[in-house]
């Protein structure tokens, strides 16, 4: 077992590595002077020339991957090309504020998701089936930040139950009562919007274990439904569920970015979106590097979990 | 399967009529209970305008904008809207000149020239003081104008800096090159007081608003910043013009127009800037008033000369007979109200608008013609987060369609935007919207098209450059304006440059907040004076 997850996780050093080669040369690529990122606006061109030779702008690409490497292990992501500003602290505040919303919502609709997937499942053809199956289809078909903004104006401005933006009240940041006031709308926006496609999934996935063999064993047996569905049913479709909470690790960075934008929410979502829109190179690919490392950490995590999980996986390598 | 189609059909019914009830009633909504419930939602959702002062005694104005100032202001070298209102909070300039020509001394007591214009001589209000109880000096006027000096040509005359002495602590000389008829405004406009006891031992005028706390001579001190979410700002006790009468300022970034505009109904915001299409539920409305004001803005369209593409003058030409001032302005602001159209490069608010020169009426026969054989497919940048902007940018591409002509848009970031027309070298972009609002002399109009200066538009014209020394130099008015009139001619005449309209503001605020009259509607800042509102 440990011999597995060793060797997992040596071949996810050379994609990470990987990862960080593509972005490094994408950011060469990239129509813009990596100087830029460095300077101010008063600053002389001879004094933007010295700072060119002090970061070592001037040498060969190779040479400035590999400091540029130990800068982002060392975590230290650059400069903001238009604020000027450390992204690494940026990082810092936005993040947590990220993972604070988006963590969960996405557990709230992964164990909803299990829940409702087996129900509908197990009811394949009768009423709660397809009153899940109507609800996923509409929930798929509503736009994120159309149901947000339906959420805003109905909860926040016609009942004013929560209020419209942000994440505290200014002067109340210590206040957990106040934030999770402002917490409930996003929260609810994103766990719509995570729920359909999980329940679809495991409701998919339920099917197609009940036409198993061991099924028709068990009802032979006198299993009742419910022991069945709960006792065995759902440990196997949890396996594959696994792999999408491990896919679903990068979400933590980009998990919310429309939903934050609208809701004011200070994450990481509307930094990149705006990073993104205004070619401030660095910061793309500091978010792209997390992310993609991110997906890498996933995968080795679900491929973990699995191993864990389903002891015939590990006696396959 | 036909099922299927019905349950789908259904979905999207239903949202169409969720979209269509929610619209309906966010516009027809004639909040007479707004005040009333949201006094009483004060108490369950603890938003920031209603529980705020209750809990803590203190007066909170919360002012919604649109974007974030990032985590360093430089007060020397900031031109974006939200780090000018920043600075406008946090420093305050010798005197301050509105759009009528009023002069509000500020700092200064008088600034006075003498005969022939060559020298001006400034004497400073006694006792000033920075916010952390330092004198404020003459040294600090001297190393602020030797700043600016060092940083940029702005206070240029014939290439050679207006130069700064100081004559004892409150009076300090500013000598000319040569006369300059627009020095007077020069001085005063965007340049706010910094303190040498700060700044020179720093090293740069870079401030960490994450971790600083900027020292300034404005209305309000910096409390605190908290990145993509809000200024705080709290009265600075030892402001020249008396301390403010609002205890607590908040700038607080709402990118969404959609959300800014439910935040100031809820009572979240106290202000906010609106666009036409958001105001009907402000309109006949006691909770709130709107005031239109005019920033003398001027939104053009910019044809890049850097690139390659728009090396011909008449291929240029072309590309503005094929568009429509009217059909642009309409499209972007909806009402002939909120809008006037432009012709030239200043505003019609000033006394030297000429109009009488190429206004490159449309013309698509002509414009077929003259772009025959140019490019085919160009770019046109724009602020994506800017609606007017993004409307301007279809209708401009539907009229280039017509000429066979096809544009790909472009909408990028304020911050992008900014650097894409400060990089002269840059031909990424084919063409530019943009806006303006420059001040009101005419010669203040001159950086962005003379070569002396920063050429922003990228103007290369020996003939117009001499002519805004010569009309700045100029004392004689009538003379003047001939000189700016000739100057608006040749500018139109290089199919550079094409301005369509200048566009009012529309300030919504709470009706509980007062004394707007007092505290100035003025262009960029939007307040003249914070510390004049008052909240009821």
């Amino acid at each position: 077992m440990i011999k597995y997850i060793v060797k997992r996780i040596l071949q996810a050093i050379p994609l990470l590595l990987l990862i960080t080669i593509i972005c490094f040369t994408l950011i060469n690529m990239a129509p813009y002077d990596a100087v830029d990122a460095i300077t101010t606006p008063d600053m002389s061109i001879a004094e933007i020339e010295m700072r060119r030779e002090a970061y070592g702008l001037n040498d060969p690409v190779y040479v400035q991957y590999l400091r540029w490497l130990n800068n982002i292990l060392h975590g230290n992501f650059g400069y903001s090309l238009l604020s000027h500003t450390s992204i690494k602290y940026d990082l810092m505040i936005r993040i947590p504020n990220t993972v604070r919303l988006v963590l969960p919502s996405y557990l709230t609709a992964y164990v909803l998701a299990i829940v409702l997937g087996l129900v509908a499942g197990s009811h394949r053809g009768k009423w709660q089936d397809k009153l899940l199956d109507g609800f996923c289809s509409f929930g798929l078909s509503v736009p994120t930040f159309f149901f947000a903004m339906l959420l805003m104006y109905f909860l926040g401005y016609r009942l004013k139950l929560f209020p419209i933006m942000g994440m505290h009240t200014i002067g109340k940041e210590g206040s957990m009562a106040d934030y999770l006031q402002h917490f409930v709308m996003p929260y609810l926006a994103l766990v719509f919007g995570f729920l359909p496609d999980l329940t679809r999934y495991v409701r998919g996935s339920t099917i197609g274990q009940l036409k198993e063999d061991y099924v028709t064993v068990q009802k032979a047996f006198g299993a009742n439904k419910s022991e069945i569905l709960f006792k065995h049913v759902a440990k196997n479709v949890l396996i594959p569920l696994i792999t999408k909470l491990g896919m679903a690790l990068p979400m933590l960075v980009t998990g919310a970015v429309i939903t934050e934008t609208i809701f004011s929410w200070p994450g990481i979502g509307s930094y990149f979106v705006k990073a993104v829109s205004g070619l401030d190179y660095p910061i793309v690919m500091a978010v792209l590097i997390l992310s993609g490392s991110l997906v890498i950490l996933g995968n080795l995590l679900s491929d973990i979990l699995y191993c864990l999980i389903d002891p015939r996986i590990k006696s396959m390598q | 399967m036909k099922k299927k189609f019905l349950a789908g059909a259904l979905a999207v019914s239903m949202t169409a009529a969720l979209l269509s009830a929610c619209g309906g009633s966010v516009v027809e909504e004639k909040p007479a209970d707004t005040q009333t419930s949201a006094a009483a939602s004060g108490e369950t959702s603890g938003s920031a305008a209603a529980e705020t002062p209750a809990a803590s005694g203190d007066s909170v104005f919360t002012y919604a904008i649109a974007g974030d100032t990032g985590n360093t202001l430089n007060p020397l070298t900031a031109d974006d809207r939200f780090g000018l209102m920043t600075c406008k909070a946090l420093y305050a300039p010798l005197y301050f000149i509105h759009p009528d020509g009023t002069v509000d001394y500020i700092l200064a007591e008088s600034m006075e020239a003498n005969e022939d214009g060559t020298e001006y001589t400034c004497k400073l209000k006694e006792g000033l003081k920075w916010s952390d109880g330092e004198p404020l000096t003459a040294d600090d006027v001297v190393f602020t104008y030797e700043a600016q000096n060092e940083n940029s040509a702005a206070l240029y005359v014939n290439d050679q800096p207006i130069t700064v002495e100081k004559v004892d602590d409150l009076t300090v000389t500013f000598k000319l090159p040569a006369p300059s008829a627009s020095t007077f405004e020069l001085l005063s406009a965007e340049i706010f007081m910094l303190p040498k006891h700060y700044f020179e031992p720093k090293g740069t005028f870079d401030v960490n608003i994450l971790q600083e706390t900027p020292v300034g001579c404005g209305p309000y001190v910096l409390d605190e910043y908290m990145t993509g979410q809000y200024l705080k700002f709290t009265k600075n006790p030892y402001y020249v013009l008396g301390e403010g009468s609002i205890d607590t300022i908040v700038y607080r970034v709402v990118e969404k127009d959609d959300t800014a505009t439910l935040a100031l109904q809820n009572g979240e915001v106290d202000a906010w800037i609106s666009t036409p299409d958001y105001l009907t539920p402000y309109e006949n409305n006691d909770q709130f008033t709107i005031n239109n004001y005019s920033e003398g803005r001027v939104a053009y369209l910019f044809l890049n000369t850097t690139s390659e593409k728009m090396q011909d003058k008449d291929y240029r030409r072309g590309i503005l007979y094929s568009l429509d001032r009217d059909e642009i302005m309409m499209a972007a602001y909806t009402d002939p109200q909120f809008y006037e159209l432009t012709y030239t490069f200043l505003p019609p608010i000033s006394e030297y608008y000429n109009p009488d020169v190429e206004t490159y009426a449309r013309d698509v026969d002509l414009a077929k013609e003259l772009t025959a054989n140019g490019a085919k497919d160009l770019t046109l940048c724009y602020i994506a987060t800017d609606s007017a902007q993004e409307r301007e940018a279809l209708t401009i591409q539907a009229s280039l369609k017509a000429i066979g002509i096809n544009v790909e848009l472009a909408g990028v970031d304020s911050a992008a935007w900014t650097k894409a027309y400060m990089d002269k070298e840059s031909g990424d972009y084919d063409m530019m919207l943009g806006g303006y609002i420059m001040g009101i002399d005419p010669n203040a109009y001159a950086p962005l098209f003379s070569q002396d200066k920063d050429n922003n538009l990228r103007f290369n014209a020996p003939e117009i450059d001499k002519l805004w020394i010569e009309a700045d130099q100029t004392q004689d008015k009538a003379e003047r304006k001939e000189l700016y009139d000739e100057i608006q001619k040749l500018i139109q005449d290089e199919a550079i440059f094409y301005p369509f309209g200048s566009n009012m503001r529309s300030l919504v605020l709470n009706s509980r907040i007062g004394g707007v009259e007092e505290a100035g509607l003025v262009l960029i800042y939007t307040f003249a004076d914070l510390s004049k509102l008052t909240i009821q």
